[in-house]
């Protein structure tokens, strides 16, 4: 069965400002805190009085930021009931949305990384990025084939030519 | 000089260029003007300027226009502007928005240039008097303001800046030369570059956030008003002409901090618009005063960036850095000795400013209904080839792809936080700002000796501190709502 979406649950229940997702960004800053908390107690001080030390400005936005992350677990404990987490976190897994954003973001990741550690050429691995994500988003086969090698040439002409910018 | 051909035709090649940069999210006025600044060389110094000038202005006004169309500021001067510019967008109402971001964005650089120019000594003065505190008092009210005014929530907008701030604090300090949160990195060692958080959270962030619907929305040019009945936009500034001459004196006080620049001048004037707007309610769901406001204060910035550099020899902004670069390029020497050596060098950028401002005016008026069917193409189209100048913009600026993969990281946070209504912008400025915020504050407090009574007793000091927590204040709403009050 096809997940309902956030939208249609939406229009029947009042927008929530603090959701479980909330709960769970929370505990992640809220570690996050911690960690720059005690590595900034760990830094070394260089004999300077502790308004001048490296770890005095990142400790200070470490507890803020702790402060907040409690407040924000709080405030999201108090208007969702935290037993519907698990579910949550199950629903997400069938989002239709959460796929998409996985495979972008995987597609987007695989065009920087053999940018960065090939040498196959930047026109090459644009025109099939662009390809890929075209068909993926169903633009048709032959609108996606020339449109991303014509924007892949036209980008890398551009910017070579005329910024003499070089391109990874 | 000024009405030489040559220097004109230059001004609209730089006022061109610049609207074409600027619409682009993930390319920068600043690093067109860098890629620029070798054209210029073989200029003469009246073309050079004037090139640098016109690209500087139309891209802080373009920024504006893909912040109406597509969500994507194309620069962070515009981030304000998305809050109303996209809402009236999907209200059919973009080509309303674009003509008052452009008329707007007029007004705000020849008020903001006037006012600049014939303030300039008592301005040049009250720079000078600007320390390292007033600096840091500054920068930090502005993260709070941007957060509070950026989401739903205070509280996730302050998280958001401070997790910026954090971002900003990574790689070497200056004070000591100590590598923080590097983990042995040589590449986190040189920080995270603050160009590629900004395109992955405002450019990149929102591709992965749109793109991940099954029906990606595009406003088609039809829905965004390019066709139906006339927009009159002067019955509306006449209306909000308080708000534009206060934008203007906000955007151009922020300009004369050094550091600061446009991406914080924008929501101090969205602040302030609101707050004593009497339709406060209407902020947030398209509204014509919030594009006014934002466009008026950033653009009116520009003038205000250009004191300092001009008679102090410090740039105002990154921009006017590379402007001075061009000035000394050319023999020109910004200072003190500007006046002395160089009659009449002020009056002519000012000048410039105004006739760029002016020519950016009509262009983009001109370009209206072009820059509205680009931006209404596809968004399975158009959206994969932002991406791909997102990519080339942060490897360009210092060909790292270390700086690619940060664009990606932060792309992918931004998109995370915007499924789950954490405003990106707070973010961006903590990021520009955090690392000024920490060295302002050191420096302050070991040139006072540790003493904060030295830091707060100056007349500056006090206004500032009044600032700060008068907006503490009005934004504690959040800590309200969370007191359950």
């Amino acid at each position: 069965m096809e997940p309902v979406k956030t939208e249609e649950i939406e229009v029947n229940q009042v927008k929530k400002t603090y959701t479980l997702w909330d709960f769970v960004i929370g505990i992640v800053i809220g570690a996050l805190s911690l960690f720059v908390i005690i590595d900034s107690y760990l830094m070394p001080d260089y004999g300077e009085a502790i308004y001048a030390r490296p770890g005095t400005v990142p400790m200070i936005v470490g507890i803020a930021l702790l402060v907040l992350s409690i407040m924000l677990i709080v405030k999201s404990l108090r208007e969702n009931e935290f037993a519907l987490l698990g579910g949550k976190i199950i629903e997400l897994a069938k989002f239709r949305d959460a796929h998409r954003f996985l495979v972008l973001t995987i597609a987007t990741m695989f065009y920087i990384g053999l940018l960065d550690m090939t040498n196959i050429h930047f026109v090459i691995l644009t025109a099939i990025f662009l390809l890929v994500v075209f068909i993926f988003f169903k633009v048709r086969i032959v609108v996606s084939v020339i449109l991303s090698i014509v924007t892949a040439a036209a980008i890398y002409g551009f910017f070579t030519r005329v910024f003499t910018v070089p391109m990874p | 000089m000024l009405w030489d051909p040559g220097v004109l035709f230059i001004l609209v090649v730089g006022v061109v260029l610049g609207m074409s940069v600027g619409a682009i999210p993930g390319l920068t006025a600043t690093m067109t003007m860098a890629l620029l600044l070798s054209f210029t060389y073989g200029l003469s110094t009246s073309m050079a300027i004037s090139a640098l000038i016109g690209v500087y202005i139309a891209a802080i006004y373009a920024g504006g226009v893909t912040a109406t169309m597509i969500n994507i500021p194309g620069t962070p001067a515009a981030a304000a502007t998305v809050i109303e510019g996209f809402a009236l967008a999907r209200q059919g109402k973009g080509k309303h928005s674009i003509i008052l971001t452009t008329i707007s964005s007029v007004i705000g650089a020849v008020i903001g240039s006037v006012i600049c120019y014939i303030m300039i000594p008592f301005v040049a003065y009250i720079a000078l008097k600007f320390s390292s505190w007033h600096t840091f008092i500054v920068a930090i009210t502005g993260v709070l303001i941007c957060g509070s005014l950026s989401g739903a929530s205070p509280l996730k907008g302050w998280i958001a800046g401070l997790v910026g701030i954090l971002f900003s604090l990574v790689g070497i300090e200056e004070l000591f030369g100590h590598a923080r949160f590097s983990f042995d990195s040589t590449n986190l060692m040189g920080g995270v570059s603050v160009l590629s958080a900004m395109v992955g959270l405002f450019g990149l962030a929102e591709v992965l956030h749109v793109l991940k619907e099954e029906k990606p929305y595009t406003i088609p040019s039809d829905i965004a008003g390019i066709t139906g009945k006339a927009f009159n936009p002067f019955p509306v500034l006449k209306k909000y002409y308080r708000t534009i001459i206060r934008s203007s004196f906000i955007g151009m006080g922020v300009g004369l901090i050094p550091g600061i620049g446009e991406s914080l001048s924008c929501w101090v004037a969205y602040d302030a618009a609101r707050r004593s707007s009497k339709e406060k309610e209407k902020f947030g769901t398209g509204h014509y005063e919030g594009v006014i406001a934002t466009e008026t204060a950033n653009n009116s910035t520009a003038g205000g960036a250009l004191i300092p550099m001009l008679t102090l020899g410090i740039p105002g902004s990154a921009p006017t850095a590379i402007l001075m670069g061009a000035m000394l390029l050319h023999g020109l020497r910004p200072g003190p000795l500007l006046i002395k050596d160089f009659p009449g060098q002020i009056t002519y950028i000012f000048l410039l400013v105004i006739l760029a401002a002016i020519l950016m005016g009509i262009v983009g008026l001109v370009a209206l209904k072009g820059f509205v069917k680009l931006l209404s193409i596809d968004r399975r189209i158009l959206l994969p080839i932002v991406v791909v100048f997102c990519v080339i913009g942060c490897y360009g600026a210092k060909l790292l792809m270390f700086d690619v993969w940060v664009l990606l990281f932060f792309g992918v946070i931004g998109a995370l936080m915007k499924a789950n209504d954490y405003p990106v912008a707070p973010m961006v400025l903590g990021v520009i700002l955090g690392n000024l915020m920490d060295n302002n504050f050191r420096f302050a407090f070991v040139a006072a000796g540790g003493s904060l009574s030295r830091l707060t007793y100056d007349p500056i000091s006090i206004v500032l501190i009044i600032v700060f927590i008068l907006s503490l204040i009005y934004t504690s709403k959040g800590m309200k709502d969370f007191a359950g009050e």
